[in-house]
C-alpha cells in the first residue's frame, strides 16, 4: 500500500501517476495482461458491512456558524450579549431599563427569542430600540442558524450593543453558542438559591449572574451569600450584580459593566 | 427538548456521511454522551427512535457510550455496501 497517493487502498480513491513507480520488497510479480477475470471467493448474496470512523461532535454545525457570527461581531466591534435565565426572571424589563439608559450613548439592538408572540419585541421597540423577533414554535431555545438569519435583517452598525434575549429556560440553551461575546444568567430572587446546583450548565457557561428583583428581598426567603456561594461552586470565574429593574437599585452597576466590555 | 433538534443533527450527519460512502443502509450508529454534556442519554434515545421513521437511521441500532466529560459526538457508523 502506498500512503502517498493512495493507490493500493482497498476502498479510499486512487491517483494514477504514470511517472509514479514503486519499488515492491516483494517476489510477487503480476502480468500487465488484464484480460482475466477474478473469481469471487463467497457469494454476493448478503451486503458488505463496514464500520466509518467519524468522530464528529453533533454540535459542530451550530459552533461553526457561531464562530462566523462571533466574526461578524468582532470585525464590526458588536458587543454581543446572550441574556439567559428561567421564564419569568424580568429580562425583557432589565433590557427595556437598559434602552432607555444607554441610547443617548450607544445604538442598540435587540433578538427577542420566545416559543409564541411578537409581545417582547413590541415592549422593546416601544423602549426606543430595533428588535427582532424569533418565535422557536416548539423549540426550546435559540440557535447560531437563528441569530444568522436575524443579523441579516437587523443591519446593525458598528460600535453597538446587540442583546439576545434568550428563551426563558435554565437547560437547553446552555448548550447552544449564539456567538456571543457574553453570556448573561438573570436569577430573580423569587428562586431558589439552589438554581446554580440544579442548572449547573448554564452557571457553568455564564459569565455575569444578574440578581434582579432585589426589592423584594425583605418579602422572600432568600439568601445572596447562600446562592453565591453555590453558584461559585460551580462557575468560580462568575461574576455578580445584585440589581432591580423595576426600582432602579444596583442598575448603574449593570450599565457600568456593560460598558466596560470591550469586543474588539 | 434540545434532544429533538440534536437527534435531527444526528440524522443529517449520518445521512451525508451514507451518501459519501454510498451506503445502503446504515445499521448501526455509536454516540458518545458525557455526562457533562447537558444531554440526558435515555431522552435523545427516545428522540432520536420517534424522528428517525423514514430516515436513514430508521433501522439502525443505537449504540451509546457514557463517558464522562462533555463528549456528544457520532463516533461511528456501521454501513452496508454492495
Amino acid at each position: 500500500m502506498c500512503d502517498t497517493c493512495g493507490c493500493g487502498k482497498p476502498d479510499g480513491f486512487m491517483i494514477h501517476d504514470p511517472n509514479h513507480t514503486h519499488s515492491h520488497n516483494s517476489d510477487y510479480t503480476h502480468e500487465d495482461d488484464h484480460g482475466h477475470t477474478h473469481d469471487h471467493q463467497h457469494e454476493h448474496d448478503h451486503p458488505h458491512k463496514k464500520v466509518i470512523d467519524l468522530n464528529i461532535d453533533i454540535l459542530s454545525q451550530n459552533n461553526i456558524t457561531a464562530g462566523m457570527n462571533r466574526r461578524f461581531f468582532e470585525g464590526r466591534k458588536i458587543l454581543c450579549l446572550n441574556i439567559v435565565s428561567s421564564p419569568g426572571s424580568g429580562k425583557t424589563t432589565v433590557l427595556e431599563e437598559t434602552i432607555h439608559h444607554l441610547i443617548p450613548s450607544r445604538k442598540m439592538y435587540v433578538i427577542e427569542g420566545d416559543q409564541q408572540t411578537l409581545i417582547d419585541a413590541d415592549r422593546i421597540q416601544k423602549a426606543g430600540a430595533p428588535a427582532i423577533q424569533i418565535n422557536t414554535g416548539s423549540g426550546c431555545h435559540l440557535d447560531a442558524k437563528m441569530i444568522e438569519s436575524a443579523l441579516k435583517r437587523l443591519d446593525t452598525e458598528a460600535n453597538s450593543i446587540l442583546f439576545i434575549e434568550n428563551v426563558g429556560n435554565l437547560v437547553c440553551p446552555a448548550m447552544f453558542d449564539l456567538g456571543e461575546y457574553k453570556r448573561v444568567i438573570v436569577i430573580s430572587v423569587t428562586e431558589g438559591e439552589d438554581k446554580p446546583l440544579k442548572y449547573p450548565n448554564m452557571f457553568e457557561t455564564s459569565h455575569l449572574c444578574v440578581i434582579n428583583k432585589s426589592d423584594l428581598l425583605p418579602y422572600v426567603d432568600f439568601s445572596i451569600e447562600e446562592f453565591m456561594k453555590n453558584a461559585l461552586l460551580i462557575n468560580h470565574h462568575l461574576e455578580f450584580i445584585t440589581m432591580s429593574a423595576k426600582t432602579g437599585e444596583g442598575m448603574n452597576l449593570w450599565f457600568d459593566w456593560i460598558l466596560s466590555q470591550k469586543n474588539n | 427538548m434540545h434532544e429533538f433538534s440534536l437527534a435531527t443533527e444526528v440524522i443529517k450527519i449520518a445521512e451525508s456521511e451514507a451518501v459519501k460512502n454510498k451506503a445502503l443502509a446504515v445499521s448501526e450508529i455509536t454516540i458518545e454522551v458525557g455526562s457533562l454534556s447537558g444531554i440526558e442519554a435515555e431522552a435523545f434515545e427516545s428522540a432520536l427512535s420517534l424522528i428517525s421513521e423514514g430516515s436513514i437511521l430508521e433501522k439502525a441500532r443505537l449504540n451509546i457510550v457514557k463517558t464522562s466529560g462533555k463528549e456528544f459526538r457520532v463516533v461511528s457508523l456501521m454501513i452496508e455496501e454492495e
